[in-house]
């Protein structure tokens, strides 16, 4: 007896070119598909047409005290430098010479956004472009009244305030009153758009630099200075020792991105593994519904219209997630091709190893027959979606236990839950991919996908059994808990 | 020729209760075969172990001669009792897609679906998607998807059901042009006049057994024969004694009566001659497969029948 069921090709070829064709007429499959697309057109378009999603609120400052204002202006100077040196760092990305964007962070951290500009243009001239401070949350205006009093009107939109000769709302007015201390004032924000926190947190990091300054000042200590040495301090340097000399031992980005590498494709291997499942949960249901399977059945073995649909569904699901990978291969084959950061690039090439795509091949296939089975046979005994559901229910938890495994992978892939994981063929697929980079015993590679084998190959087989039962008899959930009383309790009907 | 179907002894109870009861027929080659029995008689049961759908507890059966299974796909075409098409399919596509899996090639399949759409009063439907067809429109899609490969033996599990007597007229149509080309038919029904129209072989079943098995003339021969007399005469009544089962008085006095076992209708008209008993109304009913099936199942199986033409009326 052969241990694999006989299959006739075209007939199963017919069966999943009708499931794939099923789903591929359908309004559902193109806007999944061109889902990346849509939301790529979307975005460019906000950003060439220039909406403004959360315009420049309009604040201004009441100071009673006449100690805090400048104060408060200076700090918003900082955090708008900030915030611009934030976005100039992200040149550091595409600046190739490793000296060279040392160096850049350095001056871009020690003396600012443009003198860092400076040294790009003079540099690095290809990467140079025109400096744009960064668009501030609020603005700062005069008062329009001396009191909180006179505020009121326009704080609650009944007059407005006029900038650049047109009417605006005045969005909010930070309020400084001599508190009990001269060192604490009290300090107040006024607005009637509560949920918009902006200013108040710029008030909140004064008063909060201020005890600073009121500690350390009078002691002949500087705040400036302060914050000037922290940002100049050493960082602690990685090493590993398992790298070998000649090519230094220091951590780098080629040591961390192939982690990165395999929890991303961790990730897709769950997200096609369960799209697919579901998908032939529901392909099943269908068939079931459509109660042409019988008719099916005069002419085509069990076991082709079950291979047929996993075949069917897996190319729909491929097909679905074509964008997101075509998307990958380019972005990745792109970044190796020209890529300036070379550590970011030999990581690149060192995480696409042979071993990683056989093995994600393997598990891409075993994770998605050993779910899709265990969907056919639960899809083949629902008579309904909410039997579906219901039926269904266990084994997603299963499934959502399993892509919790995948953090673990970048946050520490020796753990022993994570090895443990790798010998549970539902969590297998997963836990062995994002351990990969972390190089373990090849055995226990092997000894997991002979567990995974093993199981699919029981799954498939009792999948056929309970999709003959379940087809033919047009049972329900009931008809399980009937059957568990009847063969396995041994109870009397 | 090998006999498309025989049954030894098939049996199959399902969670202890028995479905079929050691049924046995052989149908042999170019025979028309009707599959009679109330619901729940055991038709489909019998009709899916025929197919291998469902492995008898006991018994064989044998599909052009081997066991059931892949030796016999593409050479029989089944129509089950539950019907449905994938909805978003067209006409064209449903048939084309059952007729490729029974081994034809795409191009040909298409052009065999557009044909049989066209000879069978389609050819408008053949690019509408199944779920925009009418319930009849549909049914008769799917009877043509289960015979385009034109196969050697055709079980169709009652095909009339759910069908207007338009429609079953034209699917009566359709089963005798298949007859034509000498091929083999087996079909269920519960509804006797079909089966009396198209079928040179009739079995009866009845609670999972067979009950009846010959020709139609034969089940006929069955059913209880009666005569309908009228006379403006006196004496009627004791004229008809000797030769009646039962007699029934009719609104306007006319007397029909059930003739008894070996009496014959002519036996009253020569002895009416012979008394010179002048007839107003001589009728010979002729019996219906209805009423030999009622006679050959008994009184249960009678009402549980009745119950479920009620019901399917």
């Amino acid at each position: 007896m052969s241990l694999l069921p006989k299959v006739n090709l075209r007939r199963t070829f017919l069966i999943a070119r009708r499931d794939y064709l099923g789903y591929v007429k359908t309004w559902g499959f193109w806007i999944s598909f061109l889902l990346p697309f849509i939301f790529g057109g979307f975005g460019f378009l906000m950003a060439t047409a220039d909406i403004e999603l959360s315009p420049t609120q309009q604040v201004t400052i009441l100071d009673e005290t006449g100690l805090h204002k400048d104060g408060l202006l200076d700090l918003y100077d900082e955090m708008l430098e900030e915030k611009a040196r934030e976005i100039v760092s992200t040149k550091a990305f595409f600046i190739q010479d490793k000296r060279q964007r040392t160096e850049f962070q350095r001056i871009l951290k020690v003396d600012g956004t443009e003198a860092a500009q400076a040294y790009i243009a003079d540099n690095v001239p290809g990467l140079s472009t025109t400096y744009e401070p960064p668009v501030a949350n609020f603005d700062f205006i005069e008062p329009p009244a001396d009191t909180l009093q006179g505020l009121m009107p326009y704080l609650k939109g009944e007059s407005t305030i006029s900038i650049e000769g047109k009417p605006a709302k005045l969005g909010g007015a930070i309020i400084f009153k001599t508190g009990s201390d001269p060192a604490r004032p009290d300090a107040q924000y006024w607005t009637a758009n509560v949920n918009k926190e902006d200013a108040s947190r710029l008030a909140d990091a004064y008063l909060k630099q201020l005890s600073r300054v009121n500690y350390l000042e009078p002691k002949g200590l500087s705040v400036k200075e302060l914050e000037r040495r922290v940002a100049e301090s050493p960082e602690t340097r990685l090493f590993d020792p398992t790298k070998t000399l000649e090519d230094s031992q220091d951590v780098n980005q080629s040591d961390t991105v192939p982690f990165i590498v395999a929890s991303v494709l961790a990730l897709m291997l769950w997200l096609t593994v369960f799209s697919g499942a579901y998908m032939l949960l529901t392909s099943m249901l269908e068939e079931k519904l459509n109660k042409l399977l019988e008719m099916m059945l005069a002419t085509t073995r069990f076991s082709e219209i079950i291979l047929g649909k996993l075949l069917g569904v897996a190319a729909l699901t491929l097909s679905m997630m074509a964008p997101y990978i075509l998307v990958g291969i380019i972005g990745v084959v792109g970044y190796v091709a020209f890529g300036p950061d070379q550590d970011v690039v030999k990581g690149l090439v060192s995480a696409f190893d042979a071993k990683m795509i056989i093995f994600l091949i393997i598990y891409l296939i075993l994770g998605y027959v050993l779910y899709g089975a265990f969907f056919i046979a639960l899809g083949s005994l629902s008579s309904s979606m909410q039997d579906a559901q219901t039926l269904t229910t266990p084994i997603l938890f299963i499934l959502m236990a399993c892509a919790a495994v995948i953090p673990l992978g970048m946050s520490d892939p020796d753990s022993p839950l994570l090895r443990i994981a790798t010998f549970i063929p539902f969590s297998a697929p997963f836990a062995s991919i994002v351990r990969l980079p972390s190089d373990p015993p090849l055995w226990e590679l092997l000894l997991s996908t002979a567990f995974l084998t093993l199981l699919c190959i029981g799954t498939i087989a009792m999948a056929g059994r309970i999709f003959r039962f379940g087809v033919l008899s047009g049972a329900g959930a009931e008809v399980v808990i009937a059957w568990f009383k009847r063969v396995v309790l041994r109870r009397k009907a | 020729m090998t006999a498309p179907l025989s049954l030894q002894s098939v049996s199959k109870s399902f969670a202890g209760k028995p479905a079929v009861r050691d049924v046995s027929f052989t149908v042999e080659p170019g025979q028309i075969v009707g599959f009679l029995g109330p619901n729940g008689a055991g038709k489909t049961t019998t009709l899916r172990m025929a197919l291998g759908l469902i492995k008898p507890d006991s018994g064989s059966v044998k599909l052009f001669g081997e066991a059931p299974g892949e030796n016999a796909f593409g050479r029989v075409g089944f129509l089950p009792e539950e019907r449905g098409l994938y909805k978003k399919q067209t006409a064209r596509e449903a048939i084309a897609h059952m007729a490729r899996l029974n081994g034809l090639k795409k191009k040909q399949a298409f052009t065999l679906a557009d044909e049989m759409l066209d000879r069978y009063g389609l050819g408008e439907a053949k690019r509408k998607k199944n779920k925009d067809m009418s319930k009849g429109m549909a049914q008769k899609v799917q009877l043509l998807a289960a015979i385009a490969h034109d196969p050697e033996f055709h079980i169709l599990d009652e095909p009339f059901s759910g069908l207007d007597p338009v429609n079953q007229q034209v699917l009566e149509g359709i089963v005798r042009e298949i007859a034509s080309r000498d091929r083999t038919i087996i079909f269920s029904t519960h509804v006797m006049e079909h089966a009396e129209r198209l079928c040179d072989r009739i079995i009866l079943m009845a609670s999972g057994r067979k009950v009846f098995d010959g020709t139609t003339e034969a089940a006929l021969a069955e059913a209880p024969r009666r005569v309908t007399v009228a006379s403006e005469m006196d004496g009627l009544a004791d004229l008809i004694e000797p030769f009646a089962a039962t007699v029934e008085t009719r609104p306007g006095g006319d007397l029909s009566l059930t003739l008894k076992p070996g009496a014959q209708a002519h036996d009253i008209l020569e002895r009416s001659v012979t008394q010179g008993l002048r007839l107003s109304k001589y009728e010979p009913i002729r019996p219906t497969l209805h009423e030999a099936f009622v006679t050959l199942v008994g009184e249960d199986v009678r009402q549980d029948m009745d119950l479920n033409e009620g019901a399917s009326s």
